[in-house]
């Protein structure tokens, strides 16, 4: 398995690589490899309309449609923005509330159905969070303190984390100092990408580029570390095994 | 950030989109808050329906926070050891300017003791020797809060101050049930103000807070681990 030690030692003699020079993929376009996204179809919207007039006169498998077609996408929203804590509450409640405004009428264009959706779930997830401002300014007078979930991961997580920390500060000090100060520009700082190539006399095409390839060496390095965590795992249950 | 690592030919799914898959850039601009607000319309309903997008705006969220702690973590360091090498020129350019030969002289000795001072306190800051540096700055979004060890004898505090006067402020580090744990006052240069906490913080949440006068002017927040 490749030490984080190793790593560094490794990256010591590759100090200020020239990461330009290396093939990568154009995050300006959508990924090559990514599925074909259905193609717009003048009866495709139709089938949104359909399903809403099912759920409408409520059907139960139209909801059930509507269930498995949301329910990920939902699931998905709810717990980026609020974590993962009584999840299935929130997604039923979610659910519950578009089928009910359908069967009410309130989507009136039925064929936007995938932005009525997406306006419930955001507004679903600011009531949860003026709720929990609410509660905590109402609890704040008894003095008892008000339960919030630990942010912490587990300790597996934090370790994962750790590690992924460290191969991206490999990367990092891979490249040279004005290729850093412009990662750092644009990540901590949040500069705008044209003031950063403005200062920095770069095309935009340099900057992209730049910013691929720090990506794609950091994957490149955790895969190699996967590869090896796997084999080593595979060498120890052989030796374990040897030794029975 | 796992599916990076897993490749994206065996994430491949059947997903009633209608729009094409947002780019790289797209969704890591979304990941940061900085969509335009139709940019932002178009993604989030895309990735409603898109599971594929969806794993990728995880990746994207995963390595904006990466990166974002990495580049804290670096760029303190740099600060520290910018600031240290900045006070030394100071001083020797201070008494160089006092102009006798024998000013001048002394001087050199002394600019000479303080760039050995500095030579050590740079190792110090680039080798681990137990001192944890923290860049601060002033976030808009969520879940982005720095995190360092708790293994760490000391804690350097970089703190953003651009917007706020070059005055003396002063610096309360308070846990985060609001009890103060340090204290001190500093004094921002080049939009930047750093103070060293000479102390282990334990495991937590805290609250750095800069004031003036009693007016609190900005809070940060950080986590030992």
């Amino acid at each position: 398995m490749m030490a984080i030690d190793d790593a560094k030692t490794a990256d010591a003699a590759c100090e200020d690589r020239d990461l330009m020079s290396e093939p990568v993929e154009d995050s300006s376009v959508p990924p090559a490899h990514a599925p074909e996204p259905a193609a717009p179809e003048p009866g495709a919207l139709q089938e949104w309309v359909r399903l809403v007039a099912r759920i409408h006169n409520g059907e139960a498998d139209g909801m059930e449609e509507l269930y498995k077609l949301f329910s990920r996408g939902i699931r998905y929203y709810l717990c980026r923005q609020l974590g993962p804590q009584e999840l299935d509450d929130k997604v039923h409640d979610t659910f519950l509330v578009v089928v009910n405004a359908i069967k009410n009428g309130d989507l009136r264009e039925p064929e936007r159905l995938m932005g009525f959706v997406r306006t419930i779930v955001r507004r679903q997830i600011a009531a949860h969070i003026d709720r929990v401002v609410q509660d905590r300014r109402d609890q704040t007078d008894l003095d008892t303190g008000s339960k919030i979930a630990d942010p912490r991961g587990s300790p597996e997580q934090t370790a994962i984390q750790r590690e992924k920390a460290d191969l991206l500060k490999q990367v990092l000090h891979e490249l040279s100092g004005r290729d850093r100060e412009i990662l750092t520009r644009f990540y901590l700082h949040e500069e705008p990408q044209e003031l950063i190539c403005e200062e920095m006399g770069l095309s935009d095409t340099q900057f992209r580029l730049l910013k691929s390839r720090a990506k794609a060496r950091f994957g490149e390095l955790g895969k190699k570390k996967l590869a090896s965590r796997t084999l080593g795992t595979l060498f120890m249950r052989t030796s374990a095994a040897s030794k029975h | 950030m796992a599916n990076l690592f897993k490749g994206k030919e065996g994430d491949l799914r059947d997903s009633p989109v209608f729009e094409p898959h947002p780019t790289d850039d797209e969704l890591e601009m979304y990941s940061m808050g900085r969509a335009s607000e139709l940019e932002t319309i178009r993604i989030e309903e895309h990735v409603l329906l898109c599971g594929y997008c969806q794993d990728r705006l995880q990746d994207a969220d995963e390595f904006v926070a990466l990166m974002k702690d990495t580049t804290n973590e670096i760029a303190a360091r740099e600060d520290a050891a910018l600031d240290k090498q900045g006070r030394a020129r100071t001083v020797a350019g201070a008494v160089e300017r006092m102009g006798t030969p024998v000013i001048t002289g002394l001087a050199a000795i002394v600019a000479v003791t303080i760039g050995f001072a500095v030579y050590q306190n740079q190792r110090a800051v680039s080798t681990p020797t137990g001192e944890a540096a923290i860049h601060l700055v002033a976030n808009r979004g969520a879940g982005m809060t720095p995190v360092i060890g708790s293994n760490a004898s000391s804690v350097l505090l970089s703190m953003d101050t651009s917007g706020l006067p070059e005055e003396r402020l002063a610096v309360v580090v308070v846990a985060e049930d609001g009890s103060p744990v340090w204290a001190s006052q500093v004094e921002p240069r080049n939009n930047r103000a750093l103070a060293s906490v000479r102390q282990s913080l334990r495991a937590g949440q805290y609250f750095c807070r800069l004031s003036s006068k009693s007016v609190l002017l900005r809070e940060f927040a950080f986590r030992v681990q």
